[in-house]
């Protein structure tokens, strides 16, 4: 589904990604740790297609395909989401306005019949569900005064409804409770699928708990050092990062 | 005396306004001959260069040329015509179906008492050339007049016309609204531009009283591609208790200048100011409010929003003087600007004058980009830039619109607004 290769991105003079690779197949769910500063984010939004940064050498292909010269939005219509560490607050857009625009953009670009108002809030309602989102959240702005948690949540209620390729979660899990954090996860579980992939990243072992891995990486530095089994992340845990960076 | 005549740049205005016969013209023909035009080092027009409008031979405006007339609002109002400043009664609706409000050219009341009363008291010219202009020849223009507890059951639309092609114009319309005690009026003022209008100049003056406990609502819609110079002047007084709300939003404009003096001179009178603008191409709009907290007890709350792209000017200045003894007023002011475009410009002022001790007041004024992070957040749900750009436009401005408390004319509003949206 996806595969990066020598990946090496900077933003002005300052290199961020210095010559990542990873392979990620249908079906997979990998986990990315690493420290602080390290480019987690950085990959994230390069594969999202912000063009604050600079992708100065390497390729991604994307379900065979060039993914390096499509907009953002036509990165979404071909099923990548990207949910935000950061989810931007928008004053004055309606939560469920811009979402219906979203998949209906998305509908349309597919080939697909816009979706109708009745569909849509059912759809609404059904997906909120996976997530308990609270009714009330769904009408007000765009993430204007949600709390850290509900902004998370509303990052996987907006994936649920837009059903993607391939889910990059960055730090879903930072700032949920522990209830928050099992329905989010639980909300994932239930979208896996055979023909879809995650990426998820975390500083914390214990989201992998929820939601099992198939692979773990270790980013350090722009580069992913180290992969391997679940294990690996407790591995981490318990040995810390300059353990990796010693046997890299 | 001859030279000087010569060179005066008034010369293309001069004798049109000369031998009016309006109450006070005379004097204010005076005026016009001392005042100078103002220029870029003066502060009131450091962005709004007007030299240029007296470069036209004028001509004396004519009422009767045929028009068609734009589709109606789309909902109940009564429609008041005027064609190129002079009241066109054939093509205006009924104006006497609301009890105790007449509506009229002002023309027939001149003579008139309560207007003797108020006529050029309210908008003084002081040193403003275009009101001396104004008052020295006054093409024709509305009155308004509500009767103690009188009610307008549908808002009066006054359509201006201005019509193209005829060479350049000079058209001065001089309005009166005046609401006694307790009244309601509530006038929609729209300008519209028929064919290419662009050497015309319209150079307005309506002076508005608000009685004890009135209330006074002003809708204006400026959207006029190729439109005449607009000039203009409202000059509001508002009593104990009364309430005036305004809201302003230029779409088109050649040279939009809308001035907007509002003196609080009554225990818990109230102002609200809101204005839009969205501008393209090389528009200009200049939005220069004087909020006057004259007695103690008054509140007055300002929000001006706008979207200058391409070659476009914005341009706010946001005046709030309270007098030592305005004990207790609460007045805030608040002005955004996007820049869309690197030959965009926009100018901002907030001016505040404060005197008396026990007060709140606020202001702010912010120029910015439009959010990148933002827009690429609603571009990686899906949502394509072009949209995603109209959305956030839309978001911004949607704050000034939310409070209009018409209904019927927030949607209307939205609807010119989105129109305009898809073409910054
Ligand atoms: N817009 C930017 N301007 C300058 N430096 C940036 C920018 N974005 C990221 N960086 C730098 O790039 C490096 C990697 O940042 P990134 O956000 O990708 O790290 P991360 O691995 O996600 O860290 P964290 O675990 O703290 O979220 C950091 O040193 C950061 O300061
Ligand atoms: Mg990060």
């Amino acid at each position: 589904m996806l595969k990066i290769n020598g990946l090496q991105a900077s933003i002005g003079d300052k290199q961020i990604l210095k010559g990542l690779n990873l392979a990620v197949k249908a079906g997979e769910v990998h986990a990315i740790m690493g420290p602080n500063g390290s480019g987690k984010s950085t990959l994230a939004n390069v594969l999202a297609g912000r063009e604050d940064y600079e992708v100065t050498s390497g390729t991604i292909s994307y379900q065979g395909e060039d993914l390096l010269p499509l907009a953002p939005e036509e990165r979404a219509w071909k099923g990548l989401f990207l949910a935000f560490q950061y989810p931007v607050e928008i004053p004055g857009v309606s939560n469920l306005n811009f979402l219906r625009t979203a998949l209906n953009e998305k509908r349309i670009a597919n080939g697909q019949p816009e979706m109708g108002g009745k569909d849509f809030l059912a759809l609404v309602r059904e997906r909120a569900k996976l997530v308990e989102m609270e009714p009330d959240l769904m009408n007000r702005n765009l993430n204007v005064g949600f709390s850290g948690g509900e902004k998370k949540r509303n990052e996987i209620f907006q994936m649920a409804m837009l059903e993607p390729r391939l889910g990059i979660l960055d730090e879903t899990d930072s700032g949920l409770d522990i209830d928050a954090l099992r329905i989010v996860a639980g909300g994932v579980n239930k979208l896996r699928s055979k023909d879809n992939a995650f990426i998820v990243v975390t500083h914390y072992q214990r989201l992998l708990d929820y939601i099992v891995p198939d692979v773990v990486h270790v980013m350090a530095d722009g580069k992913i050092l180290k992969s391997g089994p679940k294990e690996l992340a407790l591995e981490l845990e318990e040995k810390g990062y300059d353990w990796v960076k010693e046997h890299a | 005396m001859a030279t000087a005549t010569m060179t005066d740049p008034k010369e293309g205005v001069l004798p049109l306004i000369e031998g009016s016969t309006w109450p006070g013209a005379a004097e204010a023909l005076a005026l016009v001959q001392t005042l100078p035009v103002p220029t870029s080092k003066t502060e009131a027009w450091k962005y709004t260069r007007v030299a240029k409008l007296f470069n036209f031979a004028y001509t004396a405006p004519s009422g009767d040329a045929p028009v068609e007339l734009p589709p109606r609002l789309p909902f109940p109002a009564t429609r008041v015509v005027f064609v190129n400043g002079h009241f066109r009664r054939d093509l205006s609706d009924e104006l006497k179906a609301d009890k105790g409000v007449v509506i009229d050219s002002i023309t027939h009341h001149l003579a008139h008492g309560p207007l003797q009363a108020n006529y050029g008291r309210i908008a003084p010219i002081g040193d403003r050339l275009f009101t001396a202009m104004n008052a020295a020849g006054p093409t024709d223009g509305l009155i308004i007049l509500a009767v103690k507890g009188a009610q307008t059951t549908k808002p009066v639309h006054v359509l201006r016309i201005t019509t193209g092609n005829g060479g350049p114009m000079l058209i001065q319309p001089r309005d009166l609204i005046m609401l006694h005690e307790g009244a309601k009026v509530e006038l929609i003022d729209e300008h519209v531009a028929i064919g290419n209008a662009a050497s015309s100049l319209v150079n307005s003056v309506r002076e508005c009283v608000v009685g004890d406990g009135a209330e006074l609502t002003l809708h204006m819609a400026q959207n006029e591609p190729d439109g005449p110079a607009d000039i203009g002047l409202d000059a509001v007084e508002v009593a104990a208790g009364g309430h005036f709300s305004v809201d302003t939003t230029t779409l088109h404009g050649t040279l939009v200048r809308n001035e907007l003096f509002v003196s609080l001179a009554g225990a818990g009178a109230h102002a609200e100011l809101n204005g839009t603008y969205l501008l393209n191409g090389t528009a200009h709009a200049d939005n220069h409010t004087c909020i006057s907290h004259d007695v103690a007890d008054c509140t007055s709350d300002e929000l001006y929003k706008g979207i200058v792209a391409g070659k476009a000017t914005g341009v706010f200045n946001g005046r709030v003087y309270v007098r030592q003894d305005a004990q207790r007023t609460r007045a805030y002011q608040r002005n955004a600007n996007v820049l869309a475009g690197d030959d965009a410009r926009v100018y901002s002022k907030p001016e505040l004058e404060i005197y008396a001790d026990d007060v709140k007041c606020s202001h702010g004024c912010t120029i910015g980009r439009m959010d990148e992070q933002a827009l690429f957040y609603l571009r990686s749900r899906g949502v394509g830039e072009a949209e995603a750009r109209r959305l956030m436009a839309h978001a911004f401005v949607t704050e000034v619109v939310e409070r209009i408390a018409n209904a019927e004319w927030r949607t209307h509003l939205t609807g010119l607004i989105d129109t305009k949206l898809e073409t910054l």
